[in-house]
């Protein structure tokens, strides 16, 4: 429902505008006042002028008998204009005594001028000039009325949600796009999402895609949507060109190989059921499951099965999935720096100065390890065993991550190879599952930040940093580099010595951010619950479970339907 | 900086929605019922009480090249059209007003306002979607435009209800005298009674 809120809004201003301005024509309103040139003209219509029966009233002091000669009374609404100027107009009932040519009711005597003269309880027919009869309006404010009633209701529906979920309603890292769209949810890369101090930056590698490389150079904008500080430290492009029939891939290795054959899936299941036709192929349709309510942590199972009769059976195999994380990470990261409270940056600057400071949602130590990655297994039928084998694990909600784990050689059994994977049920969205023939290893060509042309024709100066080839987190280089406050976007271009034609993308990004803590959050300081998040994560997240669960739809909701992301939609990162 | 992180922050939250908002601006501001009469129109009986108003509609008189009258509808006579400017209510309190006769032949067209709603309602309901407006954090930044638009747009005009365009002819059963100049008025001695 809230999906489109933003559009229907605007759409529905310009219906209701449009509207307006048709009711502003409108002639049927013409018709509620009606004159009459003398009383016979009145008397001629004045059957059907009759709207109620009179009753007398408190007001209304006239001799019962005078009523009845003139029943029915008249439409409560007449102005007798008189010859003087003046005006009668009868604001109760009125009636015609033909018997003395008056008019008889209850009337107020307004003078040229409109002012209030008195009152005047008739007014003989001689002396008047024009008689008008007024019906009761038409009106359709009710239309208006439910309009305005629309537009509070998608108005409290909307500020419930991100009152309530505020932790939905904020952004991401480092996002980068490869083409014209710049809608969050299409975003091609997210970089550095684990990178939260200076002393945690790291180079990140996300594949892009493939596309059609003309002159060497390939453009990307770059965008900070988050109430974030992002210090981008390097920028640089992978390129693989690619024969035809060709597939380039990126291994968990960060090795980068190239696939000319795929084995197709024949059967996938998770704790649903089938769900084959989810991950057979990447098309926006991604497989995901509610997390626990008891227990973050909880694993779940995919298997899966694939045709291996095309495999010669000794070609090097590697297992790839596209997949991104859900709101799991995301909610427990704000959490965190929520407990902190006025804390947080304290405690920033001590992780910075401490070797030995803990990171709450470190894959390798804490809430991240609880939570696990993508667990990969596959079937030795020799041993009758499930192997483990190693595990996907890439940060962020926004982007697709598209990466290859290697297998180690084994055999087919009876044409078929099988996999499981492990994971924390909700964690993660799966849009596809491919098992790839890993043909070689690639090289792939450097491609170099070059000086963009900015949206006014401006040229800037490109930072040091990004000129350079990739520095080292901690090395001199990253003081010079680029940072990026909250609502930046520029076009970056990038240059190589490279063919055109069909070429695979990767980036690499390398630098940390500064998450930005909210006022909102300073309320939720808890630090026990912080101390337990870190010490006993196993515990922590069987008790947040319910917490999560009650804003977890809302949360995909509000991601999924909202098109600001400048609103900056902090759906990212996590450990 | 700040300011320009806002604007660009702003431009792209509503770049989606930037056609629909676009068009809604242009009607929504457009003159249904332009500012000129807004003001006077507000001293028009409200709807329910139209019917016991001695006071004439409030016209607007178009006279080409963009010239536009808007007074009280005093008489309407074979040659003139007289206009009483400001509108002023018969209970409110009053500026000195000015009686102006346009000849028939200058008058290229006639609109007639006789009403305007009670929009206390609607208007607690606008108030109420503003404040509302506040917990919408940053998806403000597109809902507040849509809201100032559409409650703009629903309030600014609530005088088309009760507009309608009239030939001079036809618009003198809505003047203060429908039967012409009161017997023994003249446009110079009726400048100073009214």
């Amino acid at each position: 429902m809230i999906r489109h809120i933003p559009k229907l809004l605007a759409l529905s201003t310009l219906l209701l505008a449009c509207t307006q301005c048709t009711i502003t024509n409108g002639g049927y309103l013409s018709d509620f006042k009606k004159s009459y040139a003398n009383v016979d003209e009145l008397k001629k219509e004045y059957p059907q002028l009759e709207t109620k029966k009179a009753t007398p009233s408190a007001k209304n002091t006239q001799p019962r008998s005078l009523m009845q000669a003139a029943q029915p009374t008249g439409s409560p609404y007449l102005k007798a204009h008189l010859k003087n100027g003046h005006v009668l107009v009868f604001t109760d009932s009125w009636w015609l005594d033909e018997e003395r040519s008056l008019v008889r009711g209850s009337a107020l005597n307004y003078g040229l001028d409109r002012r209030l003269v008195g009152p005047q309880d008739s007014v003989a027919w001689a002396d008047v000039s024009l008689f008008e009869t007024n019906r009761p309006l038409p009106s359709n404010s009710t239309l208006r009325m439910a309009s305005m009633t629309v537009l509070f209701v998608a108005d409290v529906a909307q500020g419930i949600i991100c009152f309530t979920v505020e932790k939905a309603c904020f952004g991401s890292c480092p996002t980068f796009y490869l083409d014209d769209s710049t809608d969050v949810r299409g975003a091609d890369a997210e970089g550095f999402s684990n990178a939260l101090l200076p002393s945690a930056a790291y180079a990140d590698v996300d594949y892009l895609g493939t596309r059609e490389v003309k002159n060497g150079t390939v453009s990307l904008t770059v965008k900070n949507e988050a109430l974030e500080t992002h210090v981008i430290q390097g920028l640089h492009l992978h390129a693989l060109p690619l024969a035809a029939g060709e597939k380039a891939l990126q291994g968990t290795n960060k090795r980068f190989y190239r696939s000319r054959q795929e084995l197709p899936l024949q059967h996938a299941t998770a704790q649903e059921g089938d769900i084959t036709d989810w991950v057979v192929a990447r098309d926006g349709r991604e497989r995901w499951h509610p997390a626990s309510a008891e227990n973050l942590a909880q694993k779940e199972m995919f298997e899966f099965s694939f045709d291996a009769r095309q495999w010669d059976g000794r070609t090097p195999l590697g297992v790839s999935v596209d997949f991104r994380q859900s709101f799991v990470t995301t909610f427990l990261m704000y959490s965190a720096i929520g407990y902190l409270g006025t804390d947080y940056a304290h405690y920033l600057a001590r992780a910075e100065r401490s070797p030995r400071a803990v990171n709450p949602l470190s894959f390798e130590t804490g809430i991240g390890r609880a939570l696990g990655g993508l667990e990969v297994e596959y079937w030795n039928h020799q041993s009758q065993e499930w192997v483990y084998v190693d595990r996907f694990h890439e940060t962020g909600p926004i982007a697709i991550n598209a990466q290859t784990l290697p297998l180690p050689a084994f055999a087919a059994h009876n044409g078929e190879i099988r996999l499981r994977m492990r994971a924390a049920q909700g964690s993660w969205r799966l849009d596809r599952v491919a098992l790839s023939v890993l043909n070689e290893e690639a090289s792939p060509i450097l491609m170099t930040p070059v000086p963009s042309t900015g949206p006014d024709g401006s040229v800037p100066a490109l930072p040091h940093a990004l000129a350079q080839p990739l520095a080292k987190p901690n090395s001199p280089g990253a003081a010079a580099a680029r940072v990026n406050l909250p609502g930046t976007t520029y076009l970056q271009t990038f240059a190589g010595d490279l063919p055109s034609g069909r070429t695979a993308l990767f980036l690499e990004s390398e630098g940390y951010y500064l998450e930005w803590s909210r006022q909102s959050w300073l309320g939720y300081r808890d630090l026990s619950k912080f101390a337990q998040m870190v010490y006993r994560p196993e515990q922590y997240l069987k008790q947040v479970a319910p917490e999560f669960k009650a804003v977890e739809g809302a949360m995909e909701e509000v991601f999924w339907s909202t098109k600001q992301y400048s609103n900056p939609l902090n759906l990212s990162h996590g450990n | 900086m700040e300011t320009n992180l806002t604007l660009r922050s702003l431009y792209r939250c509503i770049r989606p929605i930037a056609a629909p908002l676009l068009a809604a601006l242009v009607f929504g501001t457009s003159s249904c019922t332009a500012p000129l009469e807004m003001k006077e129109a507000s001293r028009l009986p409200m709807s329910s009480d139209v019917q016991r108003s001695p006071q004439g509609a409030l016209a607007v008189v178009y006279q080409g090249f963009g010239v536009k009258l808007v007074g009280e509808l005093i008489a309407v006579d074979d040659k003139r059209v007289y206009l009483l400017s400001p509108y002023s209510s018969s209970s409110g309190p009053r500026v000195a007003p000015t009686l102006t006769r346009i000849k028939r032949s200058e008058i290229e067209k006639m609109h007639i306002i006789f009403a305007q709603n009670n929009t206390v309602p609607m208007r607690r309901l606008a108030t109420a979607s503003y404040v509302s407006v506040f917990f919408h954090l940053f998806a403000a930044f597109v809902t507040a435009p849509v809201n100032l638009l559409w409650i703009n747009g629903t309030l600014a005009h609530d005088l088309g209800e009760y507009r309608m365009e009239v030939s001079v002819s036809e618009s003198a059963r809505f003047a203060r005298f429908p039967q012409g100049l009161p017997e023994g008025q003249t446009w110079e001695t009726l400048r100073n009674e009214l």
